[in-house]
């Protein structure tokens, strides 16, 4: 069984991604997606195909992706296929990756990539490892290393394609090399409209969050920025709203804060609040108490932005920046939405 | 009669798995709100000490309780395995069902794989991250789910598999008689050949993926940046972006 399957996986050539497209807009994970996978297409001497599925799909995106390195673009484009449904587009897909054989199959980890990656990875029955980390290749089994946030090193030794979903830098800050007027393929693909699926499953309503979500659910919140006292004014304040929107992270604060009334009660973090175990915990004006440091012993890694470089939080923190809040703070806006 | 199958997880020392609790917890809810004898039925896959966690799950109103446990096929298999044994089982153990209802993710992997690829093999639609039932009939349901950017209501057909986050319902706790009732159960254990299951494609050889090593953690950083804004902030978001 193991022989024929190896003899199998050479059929599979090329490493292949998925972007995620929904609503009209590509996810802004994809640039991060072709970077990674150019360097393993290269590193293997294959080519880096993309796949679309969507409706209305811009016409200078696909461009630009072939300028930054995409080989072959394969795209459907319905009117029916608006937005983003895992059951309905994981048909349209699986036909696609039929026909490019890739030995690499990668979508981003996201709440809509992940069950359809789920379900292309069932259907074929071959390996899937979610949320990785990091990714590299072993050029003479050509196989994925796969290295995952619980610190495992995963394989798929012998079925193909293999499939991973990747986890979004939290700083999405990638520069890639562009070349003008690139030479790229671009397949387009029909879709079976008389497919049933389309009468056993649809989204019927779409509600986007609201700035006030940044307040929501803290204890399960994967970034957390968290302000105290040495936010000093309500400008400053709304700097850090806006730069938690940009990573995607949620708000929380020390007790001053929170007294002010600028924060709700169930932000609070600490002796007197709630305890929080983020993968990045960053600390704005915060000199770190005892009272407050204490709910954030958990959290993996610590940055703390303070001017004053003796306080108790630039001491635990693991990137300690020394400088004006507001500065910094305006500055990180500027850079990442320079990239965005 | 309207069979739930609901999917559950033990974890090694702590029982069952958290988001577990919400999926038995909802499909005990269909089962309360609707009067037309509906039945919860339980699954898990894993070593005999599981048999716990599905005595807790009966103690919390379910109904029926499967383990399927195998020590030379069923050990070591990954997501993709164990969502084919978990079909397989279904398919031959319940037959026709209205809903299955599993935890968005386990606590100990959270592979958040297991749900969507159970419905696969069994050819029905799937909803992920459900946190609340809106309305269900015979033939459908309209759900609520959370994604990255908000809150999206679909409407599908049943049969049809949700994977449900913590919503609306809170998991209830078992009375003392009914805890005392679910130690008295008759809990239903399959292995691999009651099921004539293809043991090629499970376990720890049959598994597509396989966890080779265990890497450890770069020791802790100590990084301190000063100087100007834009320099601090280019410099930190390089190291920090080489740093895992």
């Amino acid at each position: 069984m193991n022989n024929m399957s190896i003899s199998l996986s050479y059929t599979y050539k090329g490493v292949c991604i998925y972007a995620e497209y929904n609503r009209g807009c590509i996810s802004t994970t994809t640039y991060d997606l072709i970077h990674i996978g150019r360097s393993l297409a290269t590193k293997l001497n294959v080519t880096l195909s993309v796949i679309i599925i969507g409706s209305n799909i811009n016409k200078t995106i696909t461009q630009d992706y072939i300028n930054i390195g995409v080989d072959n673009l394969y795209i459907c484009d319905n009117t029916l296929l608006y937005e983003f449904q895992d059951n309905i587009y994981s048909d349209i897909l699986l036909r696609m990756i039929q026909i490019i054989c890739p030995e690499i199959l990668i979508f981003s980890a996201t709440s809509r990539s992940i069950p359809l990656a789920s379900i292309i990875a069932a259907k074929l029955y071959t390996g899937m490892t979610s949320n990785c980390i990091s990714l590299d290749i072993d050029i003479k089994t050509r196989n994925l290393q796969q290295f995952t946030e619980d610190m495992k090193t995963i394989l798929t030794p012998y079925h193909r394609p293999q499939i991973v979903t990747l986890r979004a830098k939290i700083f999405n800050k990638i520069r890639v090399k562009c070349k003008a007027n690139r030479i790229g393929k671009i397949v387009k693909l029909p879709i079976d409209v008389n497919n049933n699926i389309f009468n056993k499953i649809k989204a019927i309503n779409f509600t986007k969050y609201k700035v006030d979500n940044i307040f929501k659910d803290l204890s399960t919140a994967e970034v957390i920025v968290s302000v105290g006292r040495g936010v000093r004014t309500y400008k400053i304040f709304q700097l850090i709203k806006e730069f938690v929107m940009i990573i995607n992270g949620k708000l929380g604060a020390s007790k001053g804060i929170v007294d002010l009334g600028w924060v709700p009660y169930s932000c609070q973090i600490g002796e007197t609040g709630i305890s929080v175990n983020p993968r990045l915990y960053i600390a704005c004006g915060i000199s770190g108490h005892k009272q407050h440091t204490i709910g954030i012993n958990s959290s993996s890694t610590i940055v703390a932005i303070n001017i004053d470089p003796n306080c108790y939080m630039m001491q635990i923190a693991n990137f300690a920046l020394q400088g004006d809040l507001g500065e910094i703070i305006t500055e990180f806006i500027k850079q990442l939405k320079k990239h965005n | 009669m309207n069979k739930i199958v609901i999917c559950i997880k033990h974890i090694h020392n702590i029982g069952i798995n958290y988001f577990d609790l919400y999926a038995l917890e909802e499909g005990v809810q269909l089962k309360e709100q609707n009067q037309d004898n509906s039945k919860v039925i339980v699954f898990t896959m894993g070593p005999r000490g599981s048999e716990s966690t599905l005595r807790t799950a009966i103690s919390k109103g379910a109904d029926e309780a499967y383990l399927l446990t195998d020590d030379k096929f069923f050990k070591g298999s990954d997501t993709i395995a164990t969502s084919y044994i978990l079909a397989t089982a279904i398919k031959l153990l319940v037959g026709q069902y209205k809903i299955i209802i599993c935890g968005k993710k386990t606590y100990d992997s959270g592979t958040e794989q297991v749900g969507p690829a159970i419905a696969t093999m069994l050819n029905i639609p799937h909803v992920s991250y459900v946190r609340e039932i809106k309305s269900i009939n015979q033939r459908r349901l309209t759900v609520e789910r959370v994604v990255d950017d908000g809150y999206e209501t679909i409407r599908s057909s049943l049969p049809v598999l949700l994977t449900v986050t913590n919503g609306v319902h809170k998991p209830r706790i078992a009375s003392i008689k009914s805890k005392l009732l679910a130690r008295k159960a008759n809990i239903k254990i399959f292995n691999a050949y009651d099921l004539d299951i293809n043991t090629s494609k499970i376990g720890l050889y049959g598994s597509p993926t396989q966890v080779v090593s265990l890497y450890t953690k770069k020791k802790k950083l100590k990084k301190k940046f000063s100087g100007s804004a834009r320099y601090i902030v280019s410099s930190f978001i390089k190291q920090f972006n080489n740093s895992i």
